[in-house]
């Protein structure tokens, strides 16, 4: 051990105590794609350990002893570490000396000490060794002392740790901290306000609701795996159908000489059916037209007296509507019987349907509603404000303009136009003349 | 091009004749196996031994409205334009009936107002049966008088809008 490495580790020891017992600082960073510092450590220990065990092994031999040398000595991976570490070593070791100096605050003494570092690169194992004993050694009375004040139970325990791992000083520090750790006294909490039993049961309960989840998704699968099924079949049944479809041609036997008597007595019905239906046609044009011709003919007192005897038939009663009802057009197209009974485009149930009648909605009675919502989209973004014209007509009715009273008539009276009856025009006489020319 | 029509047909109530077939019907025509494999190069006269070969009438059928052989016939005398001649010898024979409504279909639609009743109006008194495809593809049975009636009154048959037509 030369003298340059005896300084090196007084400086060590210094720095120790201004860092508080936090050893030989290095800088453990972690590279990635090379074995981290504790791995080289926990390698060191590991050989540290064999050789405790060849001891061991040579004291009392076991069984498993040849094979476990072959084992050792076939790992390919140990024999690939023990290779890299024996090429990289020097480097590693450069790489975390130059960390380490970026930390130093650069005095004169550690500017020696980093002299002495440099020195130290060049030192051989035997002075690290060396090194790392005495500061196991350290350690170890430390702990000894301390563990003279714990339990001796403790203690052994402690040795054994001791011997086992290499830096049981934060262990030893974490203890002495456990025993000043003051015990919290037991108390007694009844059985229905326990967290442990509400908690069970709330685990119970979820998995009870997980279960019944499972069944009720098993049933709905079924479920549906039944519809696909007669969906499936009934589908094969529509193709069946659909091919079938071709194959029928026989259903309907189109023999002329068979049974032809009954085909003429069937055919005379049709005949006289087509000669009758032209027949009443013709007449009913025929009552049209004579009907029109005898109105034109008439004069304007007969045309009226006419009327009178008979009436047009009432248009149809309006409906009293609901509150609010929604009105709906009926639309606008083929309302009106077919003027031509062979047209397709004829006449269908639909149109006559009263198309006043409340719907949806509508059915319900509006006029039991809160007052806000009786406007038109209540709660929606194209909602009014108002319910219908009546409600927001401020007209008074109290001024005898509004009154038709004898003073109103009066006042008509005097308006122009009032008075002639209003007579049917006579049109232009430049079109008469234009159309007898 | 198979589905053009004849370039020296005459246009028919101021279009062209296939027209007179509504757009669907026509397209589910052209893609009609019949209308490929049958109508193909057809001319006056082999449509005739077509025409002979049918058995039954009616429009389009079925889910896909597959139409009938007799509408892809009509739409091939659409298409090729056959004189009036050949139209009233199909209407004037005696044998097959079906050759028959096919004539007086296509004079109906392509016919004026007084050929179509002068030649239709006869055919009153044929009373041989028919079997007409429903919509359904099933067939029914009906009568040349009932079509030639239906012909003549209203104004849809067999999936085609008919021409206007004034009463008699």
């Amino acid at each position: 051990m030369s003298v340059t490495a005896g300084v090196s580790d007084a400086v060590i020891a210094i720095r120790d105590k201004l860092r508080g017992k936090i050893g030989q600082t290095k800088v453990k960073r972690y590279w990635p794609g090379k074995a981290p510092e504790w791995a080289d450590e926990a390698e060191e220990d590991a050989e540290f350990k064999t050789a405790r065990a060849a001891a061991l092994e040579k004291a009392f031999p076991i069984h498993e002893d040849s094979s476990a040398n072959l084992s050792r000595k076939d790992d390919r991976r140990l024999r690939r570490l023990a290779e890299l570490r024996a090429e990289n070593k020097e480097e590693v070791r450069a790489d975390h000396r130059r960390i380490r100096q970026a930390e130093i605050i650069s005095t004169i003494e550690e500017e020696s000490s980093r002299q002495d570092g440099l020195d130290l690169e060049e030192e051989d194992e035997d002075a690290l060794e060396e090194r790392r004993r005495r500061i196991r050694e350290k350690l170890l009375q430390r702990e000894q002392e301390e563990a003279a004040t714990a339990l001796p139970t403790v203690e052994e325990e402690e040795e054994i740790e001791e011997e086992e791992e290499e830096e049981s000083e934060y262990e030893t520090d974490s203890e002495e901290e456990q025993m000043g750790i003051a015990m919290v006294k037991p108390v007694f909490i009844p059985k229905s306000q326990r967290d442990t039993i509400a908690e069970r049961e709330r685990l119970e309960e979820e998995e009870r609701r997980l279960e019944e989840l499972a069944k009720r998704r098993l049933e709905e699968r079924k479920v549906e795996t039944k519809q696909i099924v007669v969906e499936e079949i009934r589908k094969d049944e529509q193709i069946q159908k659909n091919l079938e479809a071709d194959a029928d041609i026989a259903d309907v036997d189109t023999d002329d000489e068979l049974n032809e008597a009954d085909e003429y007595e069937s055919w005379k019905v049709r005949e006289i059916a087509r000669i009758k239906r032209e027949r009443d046609d013709r007449e009913a044009r025929l009552r049209e037209k004579e009907e029109i011709e005898k109105l034109r003919n008439m004069t304007e007192e007969e045309r009226r007296e006419l009327e009178r005897k008979n009436p047009k038939p009432l248009p149809q009663t309006k409906q009293k509507w609901k509150f609010m009802q929604k009105y709906f057009h009926k639309g606008a197209f083929f309302q009106s019987d077919a003027d031509d009974h062979a047209t397709t485009a004829g006449t269908d149930t639909i149109y006559k349907r009263d198309f006043s009648s409340p719907t949806g909605e509508d059915k319900m009675d509006k006029t039991i509603l809160p007052k806000v919502m009786q406007v038109k989209h209540f709660g929606r973004s194209g909602r009014t404000k108002w319910t219908h014209l009546v409600q927001e007509d401020t007209t008074d009715w109290n001024t005898p303009w509004t009154a038709n009273g004898p003073l109103r008539a009066k006042y008509n009276a005097k308006m122009a136009g009032m008075n002639a009856p209003i007579e049917k025009p006579k049109g232009s006489r430049k079109l008469k003349d234009w159309e007898s020319s | 091009m198979a589905n053009r029509t004849d370039p020296t047909a005459k246009s028919i109530h101021g279009t062209n004749p296939q027209n007179l077939v509504e757009k669907i019907v026509r397209s589910k025509i052209y893609q009609n196996t019949y209308w490929k494999e049958q109508c193909f190069g057809l001319t006056a006269e082999t449509l005739v031994d077509k025409a002979m070969e049918l058995d039954h009438l009616g429009g389009t059928f079925g889910g896909n409205r597959k139409p009938t052989p007799f509408l892809c016939l009509v739409m091939k005398m659409l298409q090729i334009q056959p004189e009036k001649e050949i139209v009233v010898e199909f209407i004037k024979n005696e044998d097959y009936k079906y050759v028959r409504i096919l004539g007086a279909f296509y004079l109906r639609l392509t016919g004026s107002v007084t050929d179509v009743y002068q030649y239709l109006e006869p055919l009153y008194n044929d009373y041989r049966k028919l079997r007409e495809k429903l919509s359904d593809g099933k067939y029914s049975l009906t009568h040349v008088d009932e079509v030639i009636d239906q012909l003549l009154t209203t104004d849809y048959s067999c999936d085609i809008a008919l021409p206007r037509i004034q009463k008699r």
